[in-house]
């Protein structure tokens, strides 16, 4: 199973190893529980930094694609297939639109909502 | 006259002439000479990153290195042979040792400038487009266990014959410390081909697999040929077979030469591998480079 990346293409490196990886998982290229490259194979492969390759990882833990297991390495979450279709970014968009529709029909304006957006952020 | 326990010595240090300086570089160089004939740079212009002429130039220097050493090295064998003659003297073991670091300076020469036309490869590779594999790799998919192991049990085996020989002072841990160092570098060496940057930025993924394994394994080879001698070593001093000691080190030579190069020239054959990878992305000819350095 191959990753291919574009070094010139708009997507960003990270996104474009993150939607490979989901997309090997959804088409069954990689199953449940296999093993993948570490941080270092992959970015010395791709050409790319480590501190890419990293994020993309974390990212993909964070949604439970995959599962680090300390100095054995990462591997493929046991529940990858359910998860890599969830695109949580698309959800986030979908989400936000709704809400900032309601505040613009309410007549709240766009600094009033950045202004908010900034205070729930920094108090996170 | 002719002291009967150096000849072994002779015929040993004349196959060590041989073998370095002219049965090797010979492959070598028919290698390239094959690569730059069935491989062009018409078709194939992504291999060489420097101009035909520097490409020939390199070959023209390598053997004319290599007939000098070929013919010091028969020079040297002479002057040995009317050294004993005259003197019937112990040969000093170092003679063979520092003639092979001699003989070996022009494969270093020629590693460093393969990193040189790698480097050129990597700067000239203006495809955006990267890939690599999602399958981890590991020691072991490259290695034997058995191998492995039998490297682990030669070494032991080497520190033991040195313990029994020094006990556990001064010059044993000094051999083992030597030893264990080396293994070490090999064990770096290892580690960087396995998990390092890929020097060829064409090379499809299965030709570095092949790469990576005969290189493994070629270093695992030297580490137990580096064993082997150790304990020869030490076996000599136990029987006292001073005598011996030349031809020892020169065998060792020739063994490491033949476990790292002549394996490598062995296993990874040109037919083997692919240079499609090489051509232009089009599939069309290009004019030849004029012949330039």
């Amino acid at each position: 199973m191959q990753i291919n990346i574009d070094i010139e293409a708009a997507t960003p490196l990270f996104t474009q190893l993150i939607n490979q990886i989901k997309q090997a998982v959804v088409n069954g290229d990689i199953e449940p529980g296999a093993p993948l490259p570490s941080i270092r194979q992959l970015a010395n492969d791709l050409e790319i930094n480590n501190k890419t390759v990293a994020k993309a990882y974390q990212l993909l833990e964070r949604d439970s694609v995959i599962q680090s297991k300390g100095y054995r390495g990462s591997f493929i979450h046991p529940d990858a297939l359910t998860n890599s279709t969830i695109d949580l970014n698309q959800w986030v968009e979908k989400t936000l639109t709704k809400v900032i529709t309601d505040f613009k029909q309410a007549g709240v304006t766009d600094s009033e909502i950045r202004i908010a957006f900034g205070h729930i952020l920094k108090n996170k | 006259m002719i002291d009967p326990n150096n000849f072994y010595f002779y015929i040993i240090f004349l196959i060590q002439i041989l073998l370095a300086s002219w049965y090797i570089p010979t492959k070598i160089l028919n290698r390239m000479k094959t690569v730059m004939h069935e491989y062009p740079p018409q078709q194939y212009p992504k291999l060489y990153a420097g101009s035909i002429g520097a490409y020939n130039k390199l070959q023209q220097r390598y053997q004319m290195i290599n007939r000098i050493l070929f013919t010091l090295g028969f020079s040297l064998l002479s002057a040995i042979v009317m050294w004993d003659y005259t003197t019937q003297g112990n040969i000093n073991v170092m003679i063979p040792w520092a003639y092979f670091m001699i003989q070996m300076v022009p494969l270093m020469w020629l590693e460093i400038k393969e990193f040189k036309y790698f480097k050129a490869m990597r700067k000239g590779n203006t495809n955006t487009k990267k890939s690599a594999t999602i399958i981890p790799r590991k020691l072991f998919d490259f290695l034997p266990q058995k191998l492995f192991g039998f490297a682990i049990v030669m070494m032991l085996g080497a520190f033991s014959l040195v313990i029994k020989q020094y006990g556990f002072k001064g010059n044993a841990i000094e051999s083992i410390m030597i030893i264990l160092a080396t293994n070490l570098f090999f064990a770096g060496i290892i580690y960087w081909n396995i998990y390092g940057t890929k020097l060829d930025p064409y090379q499809t993924s299965e030709d570095r697999i092949k790469v990576i394994k005969v290189t493994v394994k070629s270093l695992v080879y030297v580490s137990i040929g580096v064993s082997i001698f150790l304990g020869a070593q030490m076996l000599i001093k136990l029987y006292d077979l001073d005598f011996l000691k030349p031809s020892v080190m020169s065998i060792y030579c020739q063994l490491i030469l033949w476990a790292s190069v002549g394996n490598r020239l062995k296993q990874i054959k040109i037919e083997d591998l692919d240079f499609s990878v090489y051509k232009t992305d089009d599939g069309t000819e290009l004019n030849p480079k004029p012949a330039q350095d």
